[in-house]
C-alpha cells in the first residue's frame, strides 16, 4: 500500500505541511533544519498508527532517549503541551486505493494537584456563592506530561483505535494489525536490517545482490551467510571469505537497503540520508539498483539527502516516467513550511541545464 | 560541475536562446548601467514552459518583481502571444492549487491578453480580475511578483525574428552593404538549388561576415558593438525594456 499524499499539523518543527502527489521514489531534498527527518517520522508514525512505541523508537534513532513522559514533548510543535484542544498531532494520508488514514497524537497532561485539607487552616475556607463556609480547592496546574494518547483511524475498516502511552509501559500493548506498514532506515539502524539478507540466500537469489555489489566493486564474488547471522562476502583471488563489517558502509548500507526492500516487499521503506558511506561514482548503481528492486518488489521509497550527485544520479537513471520518480523540497518562510515537488521531466531538465532545485 | 543556475535579480529576462541572452545584455545594457536585469536563456523556445515552471519552485522565485518574456515570432506574433500566455498561466496554475483557477483558465488567458495589448504588452498579476481574490492573496503573501511582460520578436506584429530587426537595422544604417547583400542571395535563390531556410538569417550572416572580425552570430556581433542601438529600428523593443524594467 503506497501513500498519495499527506497532511502534517503539530508535529516536531511543522506547524502545517501538505504535500501532493508521492510518486513510487520520493527523494527529499531541503536545508538543515527545514524537516526532511521529520517528514520520514511523521509517516512511519502515521504508516505505524497503531503501534505507540514508535514515538519512543524516533527518539531512539535520533540519539535522544525517551526516559520521563515529560520527553514526549520533543514530538509536540514548539514543545507545547498546555492545551490539549490545540496542540494535537495530526497525521491525514490518502493511500494508493484512495482511502484515508488518520492518526491523532494528544498529550495527556498529568492530573492536576490539589492541597491537603486534611491540614486545612481556617485560610483555607472561603465564604461560597451561597454564603456557606466551604474549604477552598486550591489546584495546582501542571505542565508535566503523563504520557500521550493515539487514536488511529483508517477508512477500510472503520473501527478507530485508541490507546493511551506512557512511561514505564505497565503491560505489553497489543497492537492491532494495519493495512499499511513500513521500515525505517538511517545510518544507526542499516546495519541491523542486514539480517534480511537471508531470505536472499534461502530463496537461492543471491545473485541479484551480488550483481549490484559488482557494480560497486567488481571483485565481488558472492555473499552468504555465516555463523551468528555475520554477512560474508566472497571476493576474487581471496581463499577465505570477508565479514561484511569490515567491507565500509557504503557496500553494508546498499545491501541493507536491498533487503529491506525485499522484506517490505508492497509497503514503504523511508531512508534517512539514502547515500551515506556511497562514493558519488557508485550513486547512479544505487539508484539503478533501488529502482529495479522497488519495482520488481512493489515498495514506495521516501530517502532524504544532502547531495547533489545524489540528486543529480537519480535523474541520469529515470526511466522517463513522470509517475515513477519525483524530488520534493522542503522549504521554510518564517515558521511556515511548505513543499515543492519537481516532476522527473523537471528534474531532468533543472539538472542538464544547472538550475537550482536544492 | 558547472555551476547552478541562480536567481541573483528581482528583474528577469527570459530568452529563446544564449544568443539572445547576449544580444539583449547588450541592448539592457544601452538602456541602463545598473546590471540589475537577469537575463535567463531557455535554450530552445519549446523549453519556456518548463524552464518558467523551474524557476517558478526556485526558493528564491519568491523574491522576483518583474519577469518578462522575449520570442520570436516566426510565423505569426499573434499565436506566438498566444502559446506565451499559456505557458504563463499553465505556470502560475501549478503554483496555486485551486481547482477554481482551473476552471476561469480560459477566460484569465482572454483578460491577460486584453490587458497586455492595453498596455504595451505588459500586465500587472493582480489586475487580472478574474483571479480569484483568495488565489491573489495567495501570490500577495507569498510572491513578490507584481508585473509580467511579453515581447514577441520582431516588433510584436506579423511574422519574423530577431534577425528581422537586425536586417532593418543594416537596411537603414549601410544601405549599400544591404543592397549587395540582399542582391548575393536573391542570384543564390534564383540561380542556385538551394532552399533557404530563413532568408533574414542567411541575409544578417552574410552581412555579419564580411565585418572585419569574425563574428559567427548577431549575440557575439552585439557583444562586440557592431549594433549602434541609438538607430530608430530599435526603439519599439527599448520601450517594452525601459518600460519593463526601467518604470519610464
Amino acid at each position: 500500500m503506497f501513500l498519495k499524499s499527506i497532511n502534517i499539523e503539530k508535529f516536531r518543527s511543522f506547524k502545517n505541511l501538505e504535500i501532493e502527489e508521492f510518486k513510487k521514489i520520493n527523494l527529499l531534498v531541503g536545508k538543515n533544519g527545514y524537516g526532511k527527518t521529520s517528514l520520514l517520522e511523521a509517516i512511519f508514525l502515521l504508516i505505524g498508527g497503531t503501534n505507540p512505541t514508535l514515538t519512543t523508537l524516533i527518539q531512539n534513532i535520533r540519539g535522544m532517549f525517551v526516559n520521563t513522559n515529560n520527553d514526549f514533548r520533543y514530538l509536540f510543535n514548539d514543545f507545547r503541551i498546555d492545551d490539549i484542544n490545540n496542540n494535537n498531532i495530526k497525521f491525514k494520508a490518502t493511500t494508493s486505493d484512495n482511502k484515508e488514514t488518520r492518526l491523532h497524537i494528544r498529550p495527556n497532561i498529568r492530573m492536576p494537584e490539589y492541597t491537603n485539607l486534611n491540614n486545612a487552616t481556617d485560610q483555607n475556607f472561603v465564604n461560597n456563592r451561597d454564603g456557606k463556609f466551604a474549604p477552598k480547592i486550591i489546584v495546582k496546574t501542571s505542565n508535566e506530561l503523563a504520557g500521550i494518547h493515539y487514536e488511529y483511524f483508517d477508512s477500510s475498516d472503520d473501527k478507530p483505535f485508541s490507546i493511551d502511552y506512557n512511561i514505564p509501559t505497565p503491560t505489553p500493548i497489543s497492537f492491532r494489525p494495519r493495512r499499511i506498514k513500513g521500515s525505517y532506515l538511517n545510518s544507526a539502524t542499516m546495519p541491523s536490517a542486514l539480517k534480511s539478507v537471508g531470505e536472499f540466500i534461502i530463496s537461492k537469489s543471491e545473485n541479484e545482490l551480488v550483481s549490484v555489489l559488482k557494480e560497486i566493486d567488481s571483485d565481488i564474488t558472492g555473499i552468504k551467510m555465516g555463523p551468528d547471522n555475520t554477512v560474508y562476502i566472497d571476493i576474487e583471488g581471496k581463499t577465505e571469505s570477508v565479514p561484511i563489517n569490515i567491507m565500509g558502509d557504503g557496500i553494508i548500507n546498499l545491501i541493507s537497503i536491498l533487503a529491506s526492500i525485499r522484506k517490505i516487499k508492497n509497503d514503504i521503506l523511508l531512508i534517512d540520508e539514502i547515500e551515506s558511506g556511497l562514493h558519488f561514482e557508485s550513486l547512479e548503481s544505487l539508484w539503478k539498483a533501488v529502482l529495479k528492486a522497488c519495482q520488481l518488489y512493489n515498495v514506495q521509497i521516501f530517502a532524504t539527502t544532502h547531495s547533489y550527485d545524489c540528486i543529480r544520479a537519480l535523474s541520469k537513471i529515470y526511466n522517463k516516467d513522470n509517475e515513477t520518480i519525483s524530488l520534493i523540497r522542503l522549504d521554510k518562510r518564517g515558521d511556515k513550511h511548505t513543499a515543492v515537488t519537481y516532476t522527473a521531466n523537471e528534474l531532468e531538465t533543472a539538472i542538464e541545464n544547472n538550475m537550482r532545485i536544492r | 560541475m558547472a555551476e547552478e543556475i541562480e536567481i541573483e535579480e528581482e528583474k528577469i529576462l527570459l530568452v529563446e536562446g544564449k544568443d539572445d541572452k547576449k544580444f539583449f545584455g547588450k541592448l539592457i545594457e544601452s538602456l541602463s548601467k545598473k546590471k540589475d536585469v537577469q537575463i535567463i536563456s531557455v535554450n530552445g523556445r519549446e523549453k519556456f514552459g518548463e524552464k518558467f515552471s523551474i524557476l517558478l519552485k526556485n526558493p528564491k522565485f519568491p523574491n522576483v518583481k518583474k519577469i518578462a518574456f522575449l520570442r520570436d515570432a516566426d510565423d505569426s506574433a499573434e499565436d506566438a502571444l498566444k502559446s506565451m500566455i499559456d505557458t504563463i498561466v499553465k505556470g502560475i496554475y501549478k503554483c496555486d492549487k485551486g481547482e477554481e483557477f482551473q476552471g476561469v483558465k480560459n477566460d484569465i488567458i482572454k483578460e491577460i491578453t486584453k490587458n497586455l495589448n492595453d498596455n504595451g504588452h505588459i500586465c500587472k498579476i493582480l489586475d487580472i480580475k478574474l483571479i480569484k481574490d483568495n488565489i491573489k492573496k495567495e501570490i500577495e503573501n507569498n510572491f513578490k511578483l507584481g508585473e509580467l511582460g511579453i515581447y514577441i520578436m520582431p516588433n510584436n506584429k506579423g511574422n519574423g525574428a530577431l534577425e528581422d530587426l537586425c536586417k532593418e537595422y543594416m537596411e537603414l544604417k549601410y544601405p549599400k552593404i544591404a543592397c549587395c547583400v540582399n542582391r548575393y542571395i536573391k542570384c543564390i535563390k534564383e540561380k542556385c538549388e538551394i532552399k533557404i531556410k530563413n532568408e533574414s538569417k542567411s541575409i544578417i550572416h552574410s552581412y555579419l561576415s564580411v565585418n572585419q572580425d569574425d563574428r559567427p552570430s548577431i549575440g557575439i556581433a552585439a557583444e562586440k558593438g557592431i549594433f549602434d542601438f541609438t538607430n530608430d529600428c530599435f526603439n519599439d523593443i527599448k520601450n517594452f525594456l525601459k518600460k519593463m524594467y526601467f518604470n519610464e
